[in-house]
């Protein structure tokens, strides 16, 4: 399986569950009243905690990592194209959308994006 | 200092035989805990646990999702009784912030080296709510020899026949696969222990059937190799995960007491069909092991992969439902799908439906599991099947003269009870 790196400009390095070190794609693209954060699953060239395991937290990381303001940000989770037999590891994309309180990113929930819908978001 | 080790019971699922195996995970970690404190055992399995045996100090080892709920009110019962808990073991690590709420304190990763500070905590009356030790792995080099003599052998034996030990040549793995979590749980590389290592804790098993419970021996062919001629001269037989397929390794394999190894069986291909035979060309039986429910199969693929079971002869087959547990990918996908119906954590057995499938219903995918324990063993029962098995294996070992009867002792008794 090989891992395709269209929607990866930077490998974020963050820490994950219980503290575990843990990798994933990063593309930031600025709008103008946005930003939309595409994190990518790296599977075998991550070390620790997948995206979905730790979403609220992986984008309160990169929200201040980046000084994203967290009412600003529009968090997009992809799955990348494995070039896999495996239907599991088809490419996807979920928009996820938190609970914001004060700034703080909890209960995560995930809508499921068509290729179509991913790219006129990211446009 | 008395230390009481529980490992809660779990219901065994549908069809599948009520053979209890000596568990693992306690002994491997009893083998850390310092030589001053005195380790109480129970398997909750076998045997009711005694809430009012004097003890110091209560851990409790849990393996499975489906024991969490168990473990969990066990902690009360001791905590009511003025004890301190802590928990331990890998559903504990899949599930400890759930687990935190009931513990005195949780044991996060692996405990070599790690154990004699816990009890010096505990002693002190400063004991941590955690200690978070995840993917930080010992060196692999501190795992000595299990702690065996802390089991109640009588109570894991069926009819006079002592059922196998479980052993462990290497931790961690290199697969990530589709729906486990070991690679989360011990790591994602492989970690094989040093072969002296090895080769002192197989010394120290006086059992002549092993079930070596390494997650895949086949992640590294030098070192399976290595490690199949160092198994020879014990001249035990044993059941594996899955090994590698290649003729010079399964000679080696045979030649070191491969008894049956567990085999994936995914689809209804010519690789799978040559897999299996080589496996029994080389005198090795092979359990197959079904998983149900995947989001790339039909019913009629379902169906056609039961009359593929039967037609490439599998000794054994175990089906299991597609069970989304935290920490892997399908868990992932179906959190995202919002296709997990069922969060009680009992029903994570993998014997029953907790997410809606891709392709039928979640009735019709229970209805097809059925189905498949059904047709696979309609013409002989599972009983029937290992006892086929076991027979092989006797009449290699008498052959090999390492054959030892039964106890005629527990002749009448099975797991502890007259029978």
């Amino acid at each position: 399986m090989e891992l395709s790196k269209n929607n990866i400009e930077q490998v974020f390095e963050f820490e994950g569950l219980w503290g575990v070190k843990s990798k994933c794609g990063l593309k930031i693209i600025k709008k103008e009243d946005s930003h939309i954060v595409i994190v990518s699953e790296l599977y075998g060239e991550n070390p620790g905690n997948a995206i979905t395991s730790v979403s609220a937290g992986l984008a309160m990381q990169i929200a201040k990592q980046f000084e994203i303001p967290t009412d600003k940000m529009v968090y997009i989770e992809s799955s990348p194209e494995m070039n896999s037999k495996l239907s599991f590891y088809d490419e996807e994309y979920f928009r996820v959308f938190f609970e914001n309180n004060n700034g703080k990113f909890s209960n995560p929930s995930w809508e499921k994006l068509t290729k179509e819908e991913f790219i006129k978001l990211t446009k | 200092m008395k230390f009481k080790l529980i490992y809660p019971r779990w219901e065994k699922l549908e069809g599948q035989t009520n053979f209890t195996l000596p568990p693992h995970g306690p002994v491997v970690m009893a083998a850390t805990i310092p030589d001053y404190v005195d380790v109480s055992f129970t398997d909750e399995n076998v045997e009711k646990i005694d809430f009012d045996e004097e003890c110091d100090f209560v851990g409790i080892s849990m393996m499975l999702t489906i024991q969490i709920k168990g473990g969990w009110a066990i902690a009360r019962e001791f905590q009511k009784r003025g004890k301190k808990v802590i928990f331990g073991g890998i559903s504990t690590m899949l599930h400890a912030e759930e687990t935190m709420l009931y513990a005195d304190s949780v044991f996060l990763g692996e405990s070599e080296g790690r154990m004699e500070a816990v009890f010096e905590d505990f002693k002190n009356n400063r004991l941590k709510k955690v200690y978070n030790y995840m993917t930080k792995q010992p060196a692999i080099e501190l795992i000595g020899p299990a702690r065996r003599s802390i089991l109640k052998r009588e109570l894991y034996n069926h009819k006079g026949v002592q059922m196998v030990d479980l052993f462990h040549a290497s931790r961690g793995c290199r697969f990530s696969c589709y729906p486990c979590a070991v690679s989360y749980l011990g790591g994602k590389s492989f970690r094989p222990r040093p072969m002296d290592k090895v080769i002192e804790e197989l010394d120290t098993i006086e059992n002549n059937r092993l079930f070596v419970v390494d997650n895949s021996l086949a992640q590294n062919k030098e070192w399976e190799m290595e490690l199949f001629r160092n198994m020879i001269p014990f001249k035990k037989k044993w059941i594996s995960h899955t090994i590698d397929a290649d003729p010079k390794i399964l000679d080696l394999a045979a030649q070191a007491g491969a008894w049956y190894v567990y085999q994936a069986v995914f689809d209804t291909s010519d690789y799978i069909k040559e897999r299996v035979k080589k496996y029994h060309d080389h005198g090795i039986g092979v359990e197959g092991t079904i998983l149900l429910g995947l989001d790339n199969q039909s019913e009629d693929d379902i169906k056609r992969l039961i009359d593929f079971l039967l037609e490439i002869d599998l000794d054994l087959a175990e089906f299991t439902v597609l069970t989304p547990f935290p920490q892997t990918k399908v868990y992932n996908d179906m959190i995202r799908q919002n296709r997990i119906f069922d969060k009680d954590w009992n029903n994570f057995n993998a014997g029953k439906v907790v997410f809606t499938p891709a392709q039928m219903t979640a009735e019709r995918l229970k209805g097809l599991y059925d189905y498949a324990w059904d047709t696979f063993y309609k013409d002989e029962t599972q009983e029937q099947k290992m006892f086929r098995l076991f027979s092989d294996v006797v009449l290699r070992e008498m052959k090999e003269g390492t054959y030892r009867p039964r106890d005629r002792k527990l002749a009448n008794k099975s797991f502890g009870k007259k029978i």
